[in-house]
């Protein structure tokens, strides 16, 4: 639209008036829009310190990488990487079901066992290891064993020092290959079970032991150690020694200490070849009399084990003898002695291992002598799980259990 | 004067024995891999069969290592050299 004359003139006098007529009610307005501008520099200031505050709390990305790199540098710092944490703790372990068929006698689901192993670590210094052993028995209880709970502290290179309760590191099967996943047969050799054999099994006490290089390619290994020993158990009409008690006990009627130990020499890498010794005193016990005088006992092995490819020989002695003693209620001293070799082989491809052991085990009672052939073959769906089926012709005084073959199945487990 | 040697002799001692307690911290050694290697297999399958080295992490192996160091009697060196091999290759 385009203004005339006449509208312009209106309009430029409108324009004067309104300019005239400011000073009325100006100073009201510019009062109020003077607090309201006040208001609002307040309001400004205050949010420009909330956003300075918020901005010294948060970090920045750059702030986080920081971070980040001190805290890969500590880790490194912290020992070559594998020591990010000072204390381990961990499970591992074994278990089996067997089921046995005496000749003449019972069948049965004869043997269920689980085996946890716990281990605490601290740094490379430190490592406690406790093997339990949960049984079932014939009554359907269970039972509980204390194998070992011992401690060792890894001195040097050379030299670990231990204590507490262990397996007897007097010969070889015993310590390195009783669990079950780890014997190639489902039975022990005769003379190695726990009870009435010619081996000691476990003991309580102290020791050192390590490996050490020696000359070209070759290594030795020892244990020496200091325990409680065996003690006696006298047969039930109290006049003979039936037989030593191997596992180890807090203390020792005798009140002696067993001194012991083992060297391996292992010329070339997978033969090992070991002596071991121990001497300590013993004494009988008799129930409701006093202590008997001690009296001489000591045990010698020799053992060897030696892989080659897919071949697994190996084979230990070993002779635990008791001294007589004229004044006792059990005068006989005796040797209880056994034997075994062992071959397996695993068929090169498959999963199949055959197993054949020989051993022989006898003690001053005819009754308790046994000389076996076992023949067997293990199935290896894993390196640690096994499946074992073996024959036992067993040889003994006519008329015992000893003198039975048996027919032997196992499934075992390792973790 | 005696005592003395005596006094100064033991401290040695102590401290030697103190030193040989710390493990050492060796700083990453190249060849440790290969002789681990080496070292697990001479020594890994003698007892029982040989175990995969992907069966366990690193840190199960860091104690199963220690352990097997008391069984197979292992020295140190072979322990670090064995463990270095199977975390390598787990
Ligand atoms: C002298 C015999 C022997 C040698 C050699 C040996 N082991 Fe063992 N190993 C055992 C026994 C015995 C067990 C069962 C645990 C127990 O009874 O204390 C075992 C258990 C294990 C286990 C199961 C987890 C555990 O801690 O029990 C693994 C894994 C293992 N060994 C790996 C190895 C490796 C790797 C080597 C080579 C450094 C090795 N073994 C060398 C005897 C041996």
């Amino acid at each position: 639209m385009k203004l005339n004359s006449k509208q312009a003139a209106v309009a430029a006098a409108l324009t004067l008036l309104a300019g005239a007529a400011q000073p009325a009610w100006a100073d009201a307005e510019t009062d109020k829009l003077k607090t309201e501008i006040e208001q609002l520099k307040r309001e400004m200031r205050e949010l420009r310190s909330v956003l300075e505050r918020q901005k010294q709390d948060t970090a920045t990305k750059q702030d986080v990488q920081e971070v980040r790199d001190e805290v890969s540098q500590a880790k490194k710092a912290g020992g070559s990487g594998l020591l990010a944490n000072n204390s381990l703790v961990h499970l591992a372990g074994y278990g089996h079901v067997g089921y046995a068929n005496r000749r003449g006698m019972n069948s049965s689901f004869g043997e269920v066992g689980f085996n946890p192993i716990f281990h605490y670590q601290y740094k490379d210094l430190l490592l406690f290891e406790t093997e339990l052993e949960i049984m079932s028995n014939a009554e359907g209880e269970a039972e509980f064993g204390l194998e070992y709970a011992n401690m060792n502290v890894f001195a040097n290179d050379y030299l670990t020092a231990f204590g507490g309760k262990f397996l007897s590191p007097i010969g070889y099967f015993i310590q390195n290959l009783h669990p079950a996943w780890i014997n190639k047969f489902p039975s022990k050799p005769p003379g190695f079970e726990e009870e009435g054999g010619a081996v000691p099994v476990s003991d309580i006490g102290a020791g050192i032991k390590g490996g050490v290089p020696f000359g070209s390619g070759m290594k030795a290994n020892y244990t020496l150690y200091v325990g409680n020993g065996p003690r006696l158990e006298l047969s039930g009409a109290g006049d003979e020694i039936e037989s030593i008690a191997a596992t180890g006990g807090t203390t020792n009627p005798s009140k002696h200490k067993l001194v012991g130990g083992r060297l391996g020499f292992l010329p070339i890498p997978n033969l090992e070849l070991g002596l071991s010794a121990a001497h300590s005193r013993v004494a009988v016990a008799p129930e409701g009399a006093p202590v008997e005088a001690s009296r001489n006992y000591s045990v010698v092995g020799a053992d060897f084990g030696w892989r080659w490819r897919g071949l697994d020989l190996r084979g230990e002695y070993m002779r635990s003898r008791v001294g007589d003693l004229d004044t006792s209620v059990a005068p006989l001293g005796g040797t209880w002695k056994t034997h075994y070799v062992q071959a397996a082989y695993r068929i090169p491809g498959t999963k199949w291992e055959p197993v054949l052991r020989y051993g022989k085990f006898t003690s001053p009672h005819a009754d308790q002598d046994l000389k076996q052939l076992g023949l067997g073959v293990d199935y290896w769906f894993e390196s640690d799980i096994v499946g074992k089926l073996a024959y036992e012709r067993n040889d003994g005084e006519p008329g015992t259990p000893n003198d039975a073959n048996r027919v032997l199945l196992q499934f075992a487990f390792g973790f | 004067m005696k005592t003395l040697h005596i006094i100064l002799a033991s401290a040695t001692t102590l401290l030697l024995a103190w030193s040989s307690f710390a493990p050492a911290q060796q700083p990453a050694d190249p060849q440790a891999f290969a002789r681990g290697a080496k070292a697990w297999a001479d020594n890994c399958a003698r007892c029982h069969n040989m175990r995969d080295p992907k069966d366990f992490r690193d840190d199960q192996w860091k104690v199963i290592v220690s352990h097997m160091r008391l069984r197979a009697g292992l020295t140190g060196q072979e322990a670090r050299d064995i463990l270095a091999f199977l975390q390598g290759s787990n």
